[in-house]
């Protein structure tokens, strides 16, 4: 199993290897400033001297997303399970849900700002409504894919509409769910660093602003791969929340 | 002996793109308490839209249907539709739950229905792991448990190899024996309604009516050897002619 584990994952361990082997080398033969592309051992280096300044901004990043997601799961559940009531309430919010999605976050962003002010709350929602999109659309697509005689039988042995979502439809539509939030939580931290750029007292968005501002550009790349590292770290979570809640589906 | 169940002039028409399409008319049935009584008809002449209105999934077109008693009759598919989150004994008791029992009850009496047909081993596991006979027994002990009295069944040994049919449809009796379930099986499988029936009623295709009554007179409990006999070699060859013909 675990020999297993390392094959599946060698082929994008080598590759990631070998671009950033060619990145430092072609950074070495060329001379090129650090302002303008620092080599990824210079990045390591400004990542490890920065790490004690990096860590509050980090922390506070990571709270507002984790907050904005578990908020984004609630709402987005919430809007899948009213979609499925039935098709007029599907055709009457469907559009509207789209539409909310045509909306530039980040011109909402200073909004939320007056509105809610500069402590997490604005990012909270910044990130939830980047999550819940994929959330809904995930879990909607989940319900409308339960086994139809399925729910025949349901019908058949007088199930309710509360029993039929609890013994069926929630959790025929768990792998769907999973499926959205994965989508949902590779956003989510830039979710939060859109809402931090529009202003903020900490968090990663303005720790890369300050940082561009100071022309730290090894800085802005530390983050950016911090950025990246903690994206990955929320997928792999979601991906091992999924195997133990659905052990019937990853076979 | 009295009516489990009657139908009178049944019909249904489904609509297409807003054209009407008559699936069948004139329906008139009955099934006596505690009796076998089999639908034999060729494919596509609307068994299961029937089944389904009896069972209350769909609405007829014309008609009436009555069934006595207040129950829900326990409706069984050719998919066994385990729930493949719930262990064999969660699966079992299901019924019992959509019906409110209390959940200590239901698992109390999913527990015996399962040790008296002996699959109680199999409690724990879940439904990826057993073999489709396996499962289809599962799904026929949670049909039973949820209502005893009147069975609908549609084709639910049509997806099974012959030789776990065959051992299924012995079960099948052993289980219909022992509750004098009253059950309406859809088939199309000629010699299974033969040896399960009391009475057969064929369907013709397009239109769908009911061209045929026959009555199986052979002893019970029934014996699979008794196929062999003279009466039900003669029943068989007729209506293995009545079916090739709507065929053509």
């Amino acid at each position: 199993m675990k020999t297993k584990k390392i094959t599946t994952f060698a082929p994008a361990f080598v590759l990631c290897a070998t671009i950033l082997f060619l990145w430092e080398l072609a950074t070495r033969i060329t001379q090129v400033s650090n302002q303008i592309l620092p080599a990824p051992t210079a990045i390591f280096d400004a990542f490890i001297r920065n790490w004690n300044t990096m860590l509050p901004h980090i922390q506070q990043t990571m709270l507002e997303t984790i907050i904005g997601i578990f908020a984004a799961t609630l709402l987005g559940v919430a809007t899948a399970v009213l979609l499925d009531t039935s098709s007029w309430v599907r055709r009457a919010v469907y559009p509207l849900l789209i539409t909310s999605q045509t909306i530039p976050i980040i011109a909402l962003a200073p909004l939320l700002l007056i509105w809610l002010g500069f402590d997490i709350w604005s990012k909270v929602v910044v990130v939830t409504l980047f999550c819940f999109f994929p959330i809904t659309i995930a879990m909607s697509d989940g319900f409308a894919h339960v086994d139809s005689e399925l729910l025949i039988l349901f019908k058949s042995m007088g199930g309710s509409y509360f029993d039929t979502m609890r013994y069926l439809k929630l959790p025929s539509a768990l792998p769907a769910f999973f499926s959205g939030l994965k989508i949902a939580v590779t956003y989510s931290i830039t979710g939060a660093m859109v809402g931090e750029y529009v202003g903020a007292e900490r968090g990663l968005g303005i720790f890369i602003q300050l940082s561009a501002n100071a022309y730290a550009i090894t800085l802005v790349f530390a983050t950016i791969f911090v950025t990246s590292f903690l994206s990955l770290l929320l997928f792999t979570i979601v991906g091992i929340l999924e195997k133990f809640f659905i052990p019937w589906h990853t076979k | 002996m009295q009516t489990q169940l009657a139908t009178h002039n049944l019909s249904k028409v489904f609509y297409l793109d807003r054209q009407p399409l008559l699936v069948f008319s004139d329906i008139t049935i009955a099934v006596k308490k505690g009796e076998f009584v089999s639908i034999l008809g060729p494919s596509g002449c609307g068994k299961s839209t029937l089944l389904n209105i009896i069972a209350g999934i769909e609405r007829k077109t014309a008609g009436k249907v009555s069934i006595s008693g207040s129950e829900k009759p326990g409706y069984m598919l050719q998919k066994p539709l385990l729930l493949p989150w719930k262990t064999t004994l969660q699966n079992t008791m299901l019924g019992l739950l959509l019906k409110h029992v209390p959940e200590k009850k239901a698992k109390q009496d999913a527990q015996n229905m399962l040790k008296k047909f002996h699959l109680e081993q199999f409690a724990n596991h879940y439904p990826q792991s057993l073999s489709g006979g396996m499962a289809q027994r599962v799904a026929l002990l949670r049909t039973i448990l949820f209502n005893n009295d009147f069975l609908l069944m549609d084709e639910p040994f049509g997806a099974l190899d012959a030789l776990t049919r065959i051992a299924m449809q012995m079960w099948l009796l052993d289980v219909w024996q022992t509750y004098k379930t009253t059950v309406l099986l859809v088939t199309h499988d000629i010699r299974e309604a033969i040896l399960l029936s009391d009475r057969i009623y064929v369907f013709s295709n397009k239109p769908t009516r009911l061209v045929k009554e026959v009555v199986i007179d052979l002893p019970r409990p029934r014996r699979r050897n008794m196929l062999q006999q003279k009466k039900a070699l003669h029943i068989e060859k007729i209506l293995e002619e009545l079916l090739l013909a709507m065929e053509v």
